[in-house]
């Protein structure tokens, strides 16, 4: 069996990766798909400490983050798809409306 | 006495309640017929379930198979609800306890309040706010029955403030009028005075006792061998207990004067009359405004413990008890008669707790509960048919138009100035032999109240015969046409109580009656008396209070054996011939001509000089305007026109302005609309965060 530790290394470089994408890509969509890589980064923890201590829990929650990351990306996109018809482009650098 | 759990007490209060939100929130949706059998409705639903609490305790208490006067030795019925506060060395429980005390209150406050509903709906029929009406005194029985119930300080503080709450939304309830709605504050800012002193008497008891609950204070107060020792440690050290129970007995009597309209603080009450006149035969004559004679009684046995603090009450009561009838003497408006008679009443009510007579003025609390709602009512009955006229200058020749309201105010008149064998008879007697007799008490006291009760009757009369006799002076064509008798629903209440008002001194008979007890060849069983004796503490239990005299029925044996039956009966006869010659000259001088006097009186050269003194009420309003009043406006200006225009609006202004500026010109490049920014602070003080959690600990 791969040590427990294998995974969370595995776990710990999705999320950095994913961190690093959203904070760097000047395109929403990547940005969105890095925020995604973070969850299932996040995932990927869970059922590694699931498998790891033979606690069914972990898995339960595994599958919940899916849905909600299933519904966060409808979410997510249907807004990307409105900015875009409004302002024609999806370059964070250009949306810079979220100030007081 | 013993203590009874009961799981059913938080009933009583809980219907007017319901009541009051069920009013206040969907009243308007649920119309005028369905509030006006449901409110009478609630408070008859609370009044009952009163009724069978007492007959419950009634049942624990007496011992079977002997009569009422032997077998009787009291109980308490007690529901603790839930622990209110529970804070180092204070425990409150919020707990409801009845005993035999409460249960005179919980009658008349619950019964009263029912009849006063029932009328309510007859005088209230044509008011828009009818709902909003309904609600507030449906929340007046609630905080009411609170009050009479709570067992202990604070609970009861709860209810006073309740009733103090309703008092003031109901006095201001046509509060489109502003001098209506200037009274309710007037009411509300004069009782903040009163409930000062009431904090101050209940912070004292609790540094002093550690315990706010009647039956804890109660044994400790007991349990305190020598009540002149110099307390050694704690918040009093230094002082006597005594000296201390004074201050607190004083204190607590400061918030008894706001409630219970003494002097200096009985001015608020007059003007209550600004509201509609059920509340004030409710709230301003019948029951709120004894809830300082209640707690007193309540707090009987720490008010005996302090012969200064007794002697402040008695001298307080019986001086408000003839200030508040002379100025009766000269009022005009039907209801400010009623209002300065209700303050006098509630004088000898403290003359009574003054001179240790506690049992007396409960009593004549629940008898000038009868007569003076009665009378309150009949004059809102006169109201009702005069299309608003209070002035009774203006009245006049009503008995034959309202012949049901002129018999019960009649009645009730022959009550409250002392009619023999009429209720008040027997309550205002009782006080005035034990003002006389108890130790506490001597002739000044019983003159003082002697001489009042001739003034009663006077002005109650001289009241009746301007309204009912003679000719209609004032009203209008069109009034004089609308004069009628008003509806069933607020006749019967008045019926009711001018039975109760004639009959209700039964209870309370004193065990001897000249020429009575003689031919009947026993003494008169004192029922209301012995109802209340388990109430009062017994010498041998209180030691402090020994020398003085216990209680109540001490007072009475005490002053029996120092003067005996004779001077009894002799007080009694002067009591009557007083009553009846302030009758007559009323009859004498108002039968003929019932207005005629009030404009010649204030031409007379000195009599007129007393007469206009009266009418202005000693000036003491005007005299209040300049100080306190005066002295606090200018504080005030002082405050506004210095204090907030230079320093507050000044500096407070100006400086916080200029701070924002800065710091916010410093920090706004932080929040520059770039998202993917604001992500990387995140990501970065998460890192921090995780390094510190990684490493145990913060630096």
């Amino acid at each position: 069996m791969v040590p427990i530790g294998h995974y969370l290394v595995l776990a710990t470089v999705l999320f950095a990766i994913g961190a690093i994408g959203v904070v760097s890509r000047r395109n929403a969509i990547v940005a969105f798909m890095s925020v995604e890589l973070m969850l299932n980064a996040a995932i990927l923890a869970f059922v590694a400490f699931a498998r790891g201590f033979g606690d069914l829990r972990g898995h339960a929650v595994a599958f919940f983050v899916m849905a909600v990351a299933a519904a966060e990306a409808a979410v997510g996109l249907a807004i990307v798809v409105a900015v875009f018809r409004r302002r024609a482009t999806v370059n964070l650098d250009e949306l810079r409306e979220l100030k007081g | 006495m013993q203590t009874y759990a009961d799981t059913g007490l938080y009933l009583i209060p809980l219907f007017p309640l319901l009541g009051a939100i069920l009013w206040g929130l969907f009243g308007k949706k649920l119309g005028r017929t369905v509030v006006s059998w449901l409110a009478p409705g609630m408070v008859f639903l609370a009044a009952s379930e009163a009724t069978l609490a007492v007959l419950r305790m009634y049942q624990l208490g007496s011992k079977p198979g002997e009569s009422f006067v032997d077998g009787w030795v009291g109980a308490r019925l007690e529901q603790v609800l839930f622990t209110w506060i529970n804070v180092g060395d204070l425990h409150l429980d919020l707990v409801l306890r009845i005993d035999p005390l409460t249960a005179v209150m919980l009658m008349v406050v619950g019964w009263v309040s029912f009849l006063i509903h029932v009328y309510s709906v007859g005088y209230m029929a044509h008011d828009e706010g009818y709902w909003r009406y309904f609600s507030y005194l449906n929340l007046f029985v609630f905080a009411m029955l609170i009050l009479v119930l709570g067992g202990n300080l604070p609970v009861l503080f709860i209810g006073w403030e309740g009733v103090g709450l309703c008092s003031y939304l109901l006095i201001g309830f046509w509060y489109q009028d502003q001098d209506k709605a200037q009274a309710g504050l007037k009411a509300f800012v004069v009782n903040r005075v009163g409930d000062f002193g009431f904090l101050v008497g209940m912070f004292a008891l609790f540094g002093l006792f550690g315990t706010l609950d009647f039956s804890g204070l109660e044994s400790v107060v007991q349990a305190s061998a020598n009540v002149d020792a110099v307390i050694g440690s704690g918040l009093w050290a230094g002082f006597t207990l005594r000296a201390v129970v004074t201050f607190a007995c004083i204190a607590l009597f400061v918030g008894a004067c706001g409630k219970s309209a003494q002097i200096p603080l009985y001015v608020w009450l007059p003007d209550a009359m600004a509201g509609p006149t059920p509340v004030s035969a409710l709230i301003h004559a019948a029951t709120m405004v004894t809830a300082g004679v209640y707690m007193c009684v309540r707090l009987n046995f720490l008010f005996v413990l302090s012969p200064t603090a007794m002697t402040v009450v008695a001298v307080v009561g019986a001086t408000t008890a003839i200030f508040a009838a002379t100025i009766g003497l000269a009022q005009n408006d039907i209801k400010k008669v009623l209002a300065y008679s209700t303050v006098s009443q509630l004088g000898y009510m403290f003359l009574a707790v003054g001179v240790g007579a506690f049992g007396a003025a409960i009593f004549h609390l629940v008898t000038h509960a009868f007569f003076k709602a009665c009378l309150f009512l009949g004059s809102g009955s006169v109201i009702h048919a005069c299309s608003g006229e209070q002035d009774i200058r203006q009245l006049g020749g009503l008995h034959k138009k309202l012949p049901i309201t002129f018999w019960t105010m009649a009645l009730s008149t022959l009550a409250i100035m002392g009619f023999p064998l009429f209720s008040g008879f027997f309550s205002k007697d009782e006080i005035l032999w034990l003002a006389f007799a108890s130790p506490r008490g001597g002739w000044p006291l019983w003159l003082v109240g002697f001489l009042g009760a001739g003034i009663t009757a006077f002005y109650m009369w001289r009241m009746m015969l301007m309204t009912y006799t003679g000719e209609t002076r004032g009203l209008d064509e069109h009034a004089r046409e609308h004069l009628h008798e008003s509806p069933a629903s607020m006749t019967m209440p008045l019926v009711v109580l001018a039975t109760l008002a004639v009959v209700g001194g039964f209870v309370g008979m004193p065990g001897y009656l000249p020429g009575l007890s003689e031919m009947m060849g026993v003494p008169f069983v004192n029922w209301f008396a012995s109802w209340l004796d388990p109430q009062w503490v017994t010498a041998a239990a209180h030691p402090g209070a020994a020398g003085l005299f216990a209680a109540e029925g001490g007072a009475a044996e005490l002053a029996l054996t120092a003067h005996g039956h004779g001077i009894e009966g002799a007080l009694m006869a002067g009591s009557i011939v007083i009553g009846l010659g302030g009758a007559l000259v009323a009859f004498a001088l108002y039968l003929r001509q019932p207005a005629a006097l009030t404009y010649q009186v204030p031409k007379l050269p000195v009599i007129g000089g007393i007469y206009r003194t009266l009418l202005n009420k000693y000036w003491v309003d005007e005299i209040y305007g300049v100080f306190p009043i005066g002295t606090l406006r200018v504080f005030a200006r002082f405050c506004a026109r210095v204090f907030d225009d230079v320093v507050v609006d000044g500096l407070l202004t100006k400086v916080p302005p200029f701070v924002v500026r800065v710091t916010g010109s410093a920090v706004a490049w932080l929040q520059n609309g770039d998202v993917q920014r604001y992500v990387s602070f995140i990501v970065f003080g998460l890192a921090i965060l995780l390094y510190y959690v990684m490493r145990g600990g913060a630096p």
